[in-house]
């Protein structure tokens, strides 16, 4: 991408804070420290990078598209899920809104107005990412989330696959583990480290026969297609991945089980894809024709 | 006003079973006294039945014997608690009354004796209902269409519904009619141990014409009553709580991938996990509580995952046989089963991720909390010191299509319904 934006890289950032520690320590004992016995092997990888800007922080919601029309969903930074794999094969990804992105339906009969344009629209298939954790749903039936702005919103993560292709890219386990779950849209893994659910849903049916409730699966495992499916018989949504982390957590001192802020976890994730496939960055232009965001059809 | 249903619900809940609150806090502390230890003997067993099953054969419906049969409404209400709806009536089965208008029967004999009852489906709609009066658990049956090309294909829809009219068990029975069959070779079997049926609906239709409902015939229906103590220990548990469960003496504690240098890599710190510490003494009293009831897990798939949780896993006494799939690691598990044809996952972990909710969020308030979505209805709660879900998986995974997957009293049910099951590691109370 842009050459104009700064390069932002977390492995630079590792290395400086270990050698600030280190040169803390060297302070302490008063001695001049040996050089680094073991030096580490591998060389640090520099460029290509993400852009500086390339991620709005977790609870930046978009303007006015909490619940209650404001803009914060949940700040608390925190890594819920720092053993997780980034759940697509390959990048790039882009977390967004899809009901407040471009070909949006918007929300509540026009409280929160459809923004125009259409799915296929670069502004979708590009940075900087945005936190949709908590974002405005009304129906206290279907949004329930304790951690949300007037107890309402949505519980998960959406993020959109390089293109707008229908039932192409590839969703895999994020982490070692059991399938848990299958619906007619969804996949759900059990990881064996966390403990937490991993929900999956949009996803192609029907799905591969191996992936069924009890079969394990390993991190980076194919286990199904992204898509545009809201059942089995409706594909109204966009081609998306709708991404939730679910476990007990401690929220002021209670105990509940839902789903957790995953928006953290997901860059964490992402910035490690991308330190193993530098070349997996740069959006890919739009197809022209808007059909190839709906093909193959029905089924 | 979502607080304000869930708090509601909670209190009828809590109405409920508060009866058998008290039996089951009572019963805890006789045993505790004096079994110290977790018992090993906890099987796997079905539930004994409170009564013996009785059997109608229709033989001893009394009236006049014209073609049309002896209408069946409440012949066996005082001696069998079931009372029959529209279009159920009384047929000779026997030779004798081989003239066509005298008989529905398609064998020259009913399963037994020489009556049997059929269901006429113009006059009564598309199935059979009988209404007890007393809950059953299992309800079983000869079945037999009224006739049929040889070879034909049928199915038998047999439907449990309970008191409040919710669907909680299903099976369907197919088979092939031939007249070469000396006697009814076709059974149907409904419910399970623990399962509390009010209402009990048979329909049978024909594969081959669209499944359209068509007249058939049942003998030996035999009924298990459901037994009179329905609660289990975990639910009475569940009811007695009144505030949002409080976190107690949980330790924190390190993700074995989140070594020093991996955290110094990281853009945003990893979230704070404790370990909650598991009320063993509440188990084992739950544990020997259930034992006198009879109650057990129904059979599952998974017994590694059982052996080595080193948390109480809550599994569900009345799932359907062979339907129960667990995964899990030592602090977390995961159950899927069904009851009635309807799919459930029971989720439980004694590890919290320590997250702080913004001002403006209301956060946990209750003892049980109901989170709906387009997918599911959960139930989470917290019991013997470990955090639990529930959740019921909506048909085609959309409410729009299966509005009663949102039912809260139908979830509440099933959590009624659930046991405690501690495995190898679980008896060492880490
Ligand atoms: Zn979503």
């Amino acid at each position: 991408m842009s050459q104009l934006l700064a390069r932002f890289d977390k492995n630079w950032i590792g290395v400086a804070a270990i050698a600030f520690m280190l040169a803390a320590c060297a302070d302490d004992a008063g001695v001049t420290p040996d050089p680094d016995p073991d030096p580490d092997p591998d060389p640090v990888v520099v460029d290509p990078a993400l852009p500086a800007d390339w991620q709005n922080p977790p609870g930046d919601l978009l303007a006015g598209s909490s619940t209650t029309h404001g803009s914060t969903g949940v700040t608390d930074a925190s890594v819920v899920a720092p053993f997780m794999r980034f759940p697509f094969e390959e990048g790039p990804a882009f977390a967004n809104s899809q009901i407040f992105g471009q070909g949006g339906g918007g929300y509540g009969g026009g409280a929160w107005p459809a923004p125009g344009g259409s799915e296929n629209d670069a502004a979708n298939f590009d940075y900087a990412w945005r936190d949709n954790f908590c974002e405005a749903r009304t129906n206290p039936a279907k949004h329930t989330n304790a951690l949300c702005d007037g107890g309402l919103g949505h519980n998960g993560q959406d993020i959109r696959p390089a293109t707008c292709e229908n039932a192409v890219h590839w969703l895999v386990a994020p982490e070692d583990g059991h399938i848990s779950w299958v619906g007619s849209i969804s996949v759900n893994v059990f990881g064996a480290e966390s403990g937490y659910i991993y929900k999956h849903l949009h996803m192609q049916t029907p799905l591969p026969g191996w992936v069924e409730v009890g079969a394990p699966v390993t991190k980076g495992q194919r286990i199904a297609r992204v898509s545009d499916r809201l059942s089995s018989s409706s594909r109204a949504t966009t081609v998306h991945l709708h991404f939730e982390i679910h476990g007990s957590a401690e929220i002021d001192g209670v105990m509940r089980t839902g789903p957790l802020p995953p928006y953290s976890s997901l860059v964490e994730a992402y910035m490690d894809l991308v330190a193993d496939n530098p070349d997996q960055i740069d959006p890919v232009a739009p197809p022209a024709d808007i059909t190839k965001c709906t093909e193959p059809q029905w089924p | 006003m979502g607080q304000f249903r869930t708090k509601q619900l909670v209190l009828s809940l809590a109405a409920l079973l508060s009866p058998v609150v008290v039996m089951a806090v009572a019963a805890a502390q006789t045993t505790t006294a004096s079994t110290p230890a977790l018992n090993p003997a906890l099987t796997l067993s079905a539930a004994q039945p409170a009564q013996e099953p009785g059997v109608i054969d229709f033989e001893n419906v009394q009236g006049p014997q014209l073609g049309a049969g002896i209408e069946l409404s409440d012949q066996y209400a005082a001696s069998h608690g079931v009372r029959f709806g529209r279009g159920a009536s009384v047929h000779f089965c026997a030779r004798v009354f081989d003239d066509v208008n005298a008989s529905l029967c398609s064998y020259p004999q009913a399963a037994s004796g020489r009556r049997a009852a059929a269901h006429d489906v113009r006059s009564g709609g598309p199935a059979m209902v009988m209404d007890f009066s007393k809950p059953v658990s299992v309800v079983a049956m000869r079945i037999n269409p009224t006739g049929g090309a040889e070879g034909e294909a049928f199915v038998a829809e047999l439907r449990g519904f309970d008191a409040s009219g919710v669907q909680r068990a299903q099976t369907d029975v197919r088979f092939n009619w031939s007249k070469d069959a000396f006697t009814w070779p076709t059974s149907a079997s409904l419910g399970a141990a623990r399962a509390q049926l009010s209402r009990v609906t048979v329909l049978l239709r024909r594969t081959a014409q669209n499944n359209q409902p068509v007249r058939f015939l049942i003998d030996d229906l035999s009924l298990q009553y459901a037994p009179d103590n329905a609660v289990s220990p975990v639910a009475a548990a569940i009811a007695e709580q009144k505030g949002p469960p409080r976190v107690r003496d949980a330790a924190v504690v390190q993700s074995k991938e989140i070594g020093a240098a991996q955290a110094a890599l990281r853009v945003y710190p990893a979230a704070v996990r404790k370990r909650t510490v598991i009320d063993w003494d509440a188990v084992e009293a739950a544990l020997n509580a259930q034992q006198e009831m009879a109650l057990a897990a129904t059979p599952y798939n998974g017994e590694r995952f059982v052996a080595a949780a080193e948390l109480p896993l809550l599994l569900p006494a009345s799932a359907e046989p062979g339907s129960t799939t667990i995964v899990g690691n030592p602090d977390s598990y995961n159950a899927t089963f069904k009851v009635g044809g309807v799919t459930y996952s029971l989720y439980g972990s004694r590890l919290l991720t320590v997250i702080a909710k913004n001002g403006d969020a209301p956060g946990v308030n209750d003892a049980v909390t109901f989170a709906g979505t387009e997918q599911a209805l959960t139930a989470s709660f917290s019991v013997y010191g470990a955090a639990y879900a529930l959740t019921r998986h909506c048909a085609d995974e959309s409410v729009t299509a299966d509005p009663a997957c949102h039912d809260r009293d139908a979830l509440a049910a099933i959590a009624g319904d659930l046991v405690v099951v501690v495995g190898d590691a679980g008896r060492a109370r880490p």
